[in-house]
C-alpha cells in the first residue's frame, strides 16, 4: 500500500512523484527483530544517510557507512574496462577502510549495473563482509521490468519512505536467479513482491 | 556591477589557536542559534578566514572559513549557511548548514541541515540529517560504548580479495 503525492516529475519519460512517499510493510522487519539497542552492529547504505534511516539507527548502538552511489553515479558507462571499473567501485566503496559490514542497504543499485559490472561490485563489496552479513535489495519479476529510480530510506521497520532520482539511470534488472548467480556468496533468504520489484533479502554464506 | 561581495575585503587570520572568551555583540539573526540557555554565540563572520586551533568556553557560529580545528567541548557549534570548515570539530551540539570537510564529535548531537553538507566522519549518540542535506562518510552512534560488545565472527571479514583478484574473478 503506499500513499503518493499529486505531484510529479517525469524522469527518463516517466512521471515520478516529487515528494517523499511512504509505503508500509517490508522485510526489514525481520532485521529489526533481530537487533538489541546494547549490542552494536554495522550498516552500510547506499542511499546516502537519508533522514528517515540515520532517526531510526539512532536508536540503536551502531556505526552507518553512508554512501550514495546514486547523486555521484558510480555507474561505469558500458565497455568500460574491468580493471578501471574495479578501481571506481573500490574508491567509492573505500571510505569503509577496516570496517566489517553486518547489514547491507544496495536498494535498486545493483539493478544500475550490467550483469558483469554487478559481479566486479559484488567482489569488491564481499571484502567488507562477513559470515552471516544481510544484504537487503530490490530485484526485478522479468527482465523487462520498468523500474523508475527512488532513493530509498527506511522510516520505521515497517514503512519504507522513497523519494524519486531526478536523473536518468541505466537500467538493468536482475532477477534473484541473476543476482545470486553474480554474488556466488550469498543465499536467497527472502523475497516478497513490493510496487512491481521483489524485495529480496540475502545472507552470506 | 555594485556586487557588495566584491567590496569586501578577506580577513585572513593566520593562528596556531585561538581561544575564545567573550561574546561580541550579534545580530539578531545569529542569536537564533539553540542550545546553551540561549547564550548568544561568538560569531566568526562571512569575510574572516581563520586557519589554526579553536578552543572556546561558549557557543560559537561559523558564517566564514576555519581550516583547523574547532573544540567548543561544553558548548553548541553551528556552522552556518556561508560557513565552510575544513577542520575536525568537537562540541557538545553541532549543527551544520554550511560545508564541512572533516570529522565532527558531537558528545549531545550532530544536525546536518537541509543546506549541510559533510564529507568526513561523525560520533555522535544522536545524528539528524535533515531532507536535502549532503553526506558522505560513516556515522558512529555509541559504537564503541560501554556495554554489551559485538558478537564474535563478525570482526572477520567473509573475503579479502584484492581489486586484482575481483577483476580476474569476475570476467572468468
Amino acid at each position: 500500500m503506499s500513499a503518493t503525492s499529486p505531484l510529479s516529475a517525469r524522469v527518463d519519460g516517466r512521471s515520478l512523484p516529487m515528494q517523499a512517499t511512504r509505503e508500509a510493510g517490508s522485510l526489514l522487519v525481520r532485521w529489526f527483530d533481530e537487533l538489541r539497542t546494547d549490542e552494536p552492529f554495522t550498516v552500510l547504505d547506499l542511499a546516502g544517510g537519508m533522514p528517515e534511516t540515520i532517526a531510526l539507527l539512532s536508536d540503536y548502538r551502531c556505526r552507518v557507512y553512508c554512501a550514495d552511489l546514486l547523486d555521484n553515479l558510480c555507474v561505469p558507462p558500458p565497455g568500460t574496462d574491468m580493471a578501471v571499473a574495479a578501481a571506481v567501485f573500490e574508491d567509492r566503496l573505500s571510505f569503509i577502510g577496516d570496517g566489517v559490514i553486518d547489514y547491507c542497504l544496495l536498494w535498486d543499485y545493483p539493478n544500475y549495473l550490467s550483469f558483469d559490472q554487478l559481479r566486479l561490485f559484488s567482489r569488491i563489496l564481499q571484502g567488507y563482509l562477513h559470515l552471516g552479513s544481510q544484504i537487503h535489495m530490490f530485484t526485478a519479476m522479468h527482465a523487462n521490468q520498468d523500474m523508475a529510480p527512488w532513493r530509498y530510506s527506511v522510516a520505521d521497520p515497517e514503512t519504507l519512505v522513497r523519494r524519486p532520482v531526478r536523473r536518468a539511470m541505466p537500467g538493468h534488472p536482475h532477477s534473484q536467479a541473476e543476482i545470486v548467480d553474480a554474488m556466488e556468496y550469498v543465499r536467497l533468504d527472502r523475497g516478497a513482491l513490493r510496487d512491481g520489484r521483489v524485495e529480496t533479502l540475502l545472507e552470506c554464506i | 556591477m555594485f556586487d557588495k561581495k566584491k567590496n569586501q575585503q578577506e580577513t585572513p587570520v593566520n593562528v596556531a589557536s585561538v581561544t575564545l572568551r567573550d561574546s561580541e555583540p550579534v545580530r539578531p539573526a545569529q542569536a537564533a542559534m539553540g542550545g546553551n540557555q540561549g547564550a548568544r554565540p561568538a560569531v566568526i563572520g562571512t569575510t574572516i578566514q581563520v586557519s589554526g586551533d579553536i578552543v572556546g568556553g561558549e557557543n560559537l557560529l561559523v558564517e566564514g572559513r576555519v581550516e583547523g580545528a574547532i573544540r567548543l567541548e561544553k558548548h553548541d557549534l553551528t556552522i552556518g549557511n556561508s560557513g565552510q570548515a575544513h577542520a575536525n570539530l568537537t562540541a557538545k551540539l553541532v549543527r551544520i548548514e554550511g560545508e564541512v570537510v572533516g570529522d565532527v564529535v558531537g558528545l549531545e548531537k550532530v544536525v546536518i541541515a537541509s543546506s549541510g553538507r559533510v564529507r568526513g566522519n561523525i560520533t555522535a549518540p544522536r545524528v539528524i540529517i535533515e531532507d536535502g542535506a549532503r553526506f558522505k562518510g560513516m556515522i558512529d552512534m555509541d559504537f564503541e560504548g560501554k556495554g554489551a560488545e559485538k558478537p564474535a565472527g563478525r570482526d572477520t571479514r567473509r573475503g579479502n580479495s584484492t581489486v586484482e583478484d575481483a577483476v580476474s574473478r569476475a570476467v572468468s
